[in-house]
């Protein structure tokens, strides 16, 4: 299969004019940044556990919440006005197509990610920006395939958003409630979206984070299962 | 015409279910022609459209376009191809401008080709406008100039006319002839036997997912012109229509020659007459 830059140029100029005109859409970054200034703002906890819980807070809203939303909204769209297969016969073959669509959902959250640490009054010293880059940019990128994979299935856009909710709130309130039990703390440890607050806890905590070998795992699983699932979804589904 | 198949169809089946939709197709369009495909609803146009675009995989059979079998497509065959087919969709949430350029991009044509080509539909005042607020008329303008911003080889028509004003269908019959002139091979389907007589060199009646003839639509209509007639309207305005024999043609001789004749016509069958003799049905 041939990969064709300027092709991906095209779809990735295309989804940046359609995800900048989409308020719905964009609400969602919108929600993370205003969620972690109106913490720090009006509830002034200025201990550590309130940074990081707002911190995680922010980031998951963003990154889960947004990824998949990013991903499954403008495939459902595509399918309900039929424009995919009219990108598919016009010469734009699939890697095209989901590169083109993932690289301005990872901007944007990307974007709004590296905004959330000073808003919440959290230092670059306290947080390694290149781990912070590597972790939030590997979840955004598994959440917007498995967003791809829900829209995908989905007929039009109010049913991505009822599809996603499901997905979204489990990778985003496990990891947040992880302290409230061992099942869950231990079911957190599975999910990709679980390594974010592992890394922003040991970050704030100990000031210090170390990539540990299951992190990177779990990290890699996801990114593969879900790229599979998305293979198998397009293949069967990008004409109907 | 040259004699060089640019779409060749051979023994093409496709059922859904237990119903075949296509049964055995076998035809050749030639480059540069105008070729229609002539039949109710559900008798297999959109399905044959869909099989010689990729988007559909036969069950049996070839169908083989620009040399390449539509099953094993390779994406850069898409850059030789327009389609538009009834479900072709628009961003409605872009400019007219803007939907175009996407396509300008991913088939790298120049730019500067769309103000002409929005001229060329009739858009370019509302090249500003948001697609959503496009009337349906010009929103399949829009789909046509899509379709040949890439200078396609061959452009597929799927109903191109279906539920437009007669102003923008006579802009999209005047428009698929200037691509025709200019070598643009074109593959048409339709139910509407007026535009087919007008728009086609060659038609394939489809009936039941069969070919039930082909041929142009000329010859059609003489080859089943069982019975000729001609129909006369005297100066008096009395109408008359008359079988074809000697007294006839003796008859309308006089009134030519002593200015009785008003008007004159033959009435070989139409498409639609032949479509019923050939499947005793009709089109729509």
């Amino acid at each position: 299969m041939n990969i064709s830059l300027r092709k991906i140029n095209a779809i990735f100029i295309l989804k940046l004019q359609l995800f900048l005109g989409n308020l719905s859409l964009l609400m969602i970054p919108a929600m993370a940044i205003g969620y972690v200034v109106i913490f720090k703002n009006f509830f002034p906890a200025n201990t550590v556990a309130f940074k990081a819980l707002t911190l995680n807070m922010g980031i998951l809203l963003n990154i889960i919440m947004g990824g998949i939303m990013f991903g499954a909204y403008p495939i459902a769209e595509e399918k309900e006005h039929h424009t995919l297969g009219v990108l598919m016969t016009s010469s734009i073959n699939a890697t095209e197509y989901f590169i083109g669509s993932l690289l301005p959902a990872l901007l944007i959250l990307t974007i709004t990610n590296i905004i959330l640490v000073p808003l919440n009054g959290t230092s670059w010293n306290q947080v390694s920006i290149i781990n912070y880059l590597i972790i939030t940019v590997i979840c955004s990128i598994i959440s917007i395939l498995i967003g791809f994979t829900l829209g995908l299935f989905s007929k039009n856009q109010t049913n991505a958003g009822v599809v996603s909710l499901l997905p979204a709130a489990i990778f985003t309130l496990v990891p947040l409630f992880k302290g409230f039990s061992n099942k869950i703390s231990h079911t957190s440890d599975f999910l990709y979206s679980g390594v974010i607050p592992r890394f922003i806890n040991q970050s704030l905590f100990k000031h210090s984070y170390s990539w540990s070998l299951f992190e990177v795992s779990v990290l890699i699983a996801w990114f593969i299962i879900f790229s599979i699932v998305l293979f198998y979804a397009y293949r069967y589904k990008h004409f109907d | 015409m040259t004699n060089n198949p640019i779409i060749e169809v051979k023994q093409l089946y496709k059922s859904f279910g237990n119903e075949p939709a296509l049964n055995n197709l076998d035809f050749s369009v030639e480059k540069g022609e105008i070729f229609g495909f002539l039949g109710p609803s559900g008798a297999g146009k959109t399905t044959t459209i869909k099989i010689l675009t990729g988007q559909l995989n036969q069950d049996s059979g070839s169908a083989t376009v620009l040399g390449s079998n539509s099953q094993h497509f390779k994406e850069n065959i898409y850059e030789h191809i327009g389609v538009v087919t009834h479900d072709s969709g628009l961003y409605e949430n872009l400019l007219a401008y803007n939907n175009l350029v996407t396509f300008a991009r991913i088939f790298n044509s120049d730019k500067k080709s769309i103000d002409p080509l929005l001229k060329r539909v009739g858009l370019y005042n509302d090249r500003n406008k948001l697609v959503k607020k496009f009337s349906q008329g010009m929103k399949q303008r829009l789909i046509l100039a899509r379709a040949i911003l890439n200078r396609p080889e061959i452009l597929f028509l799927d109903e191109p006319t279906n539920g437009i004003d007669p102003g923008t269908t006579k802009e999209i019959h005047k428009l698929i002839f200037e691509l025709r002139d200019s070598g643009t091979t074109i593959f048409l389907t339709t139910h509407n036997m007026t535009e087919a007589t007008k728009l086609c060199d060659r038609v394939a009646l489809l009936n039941d997912g069969k070919i039930a003839e082909i041929g142009s639509p000329q010859d059609l209509s003489l080859k089943y012109n069982k019975k000729i007639q001609f129909k006369v309207l005297l100066k008096d305005n009395e109408s008359l229509k008359l079988n074809d024999s000697e007294e006839t043609r003796g008859k309308i001789n006089w009134w030519l020659e002593n200015g009785e004749l008003q008007t004159i016509h033959s009435c070989e069958p139409t498409l639609e007459d032949v479509f019923l003799q050939v499947t005793g049905r009709k089109l729509k």
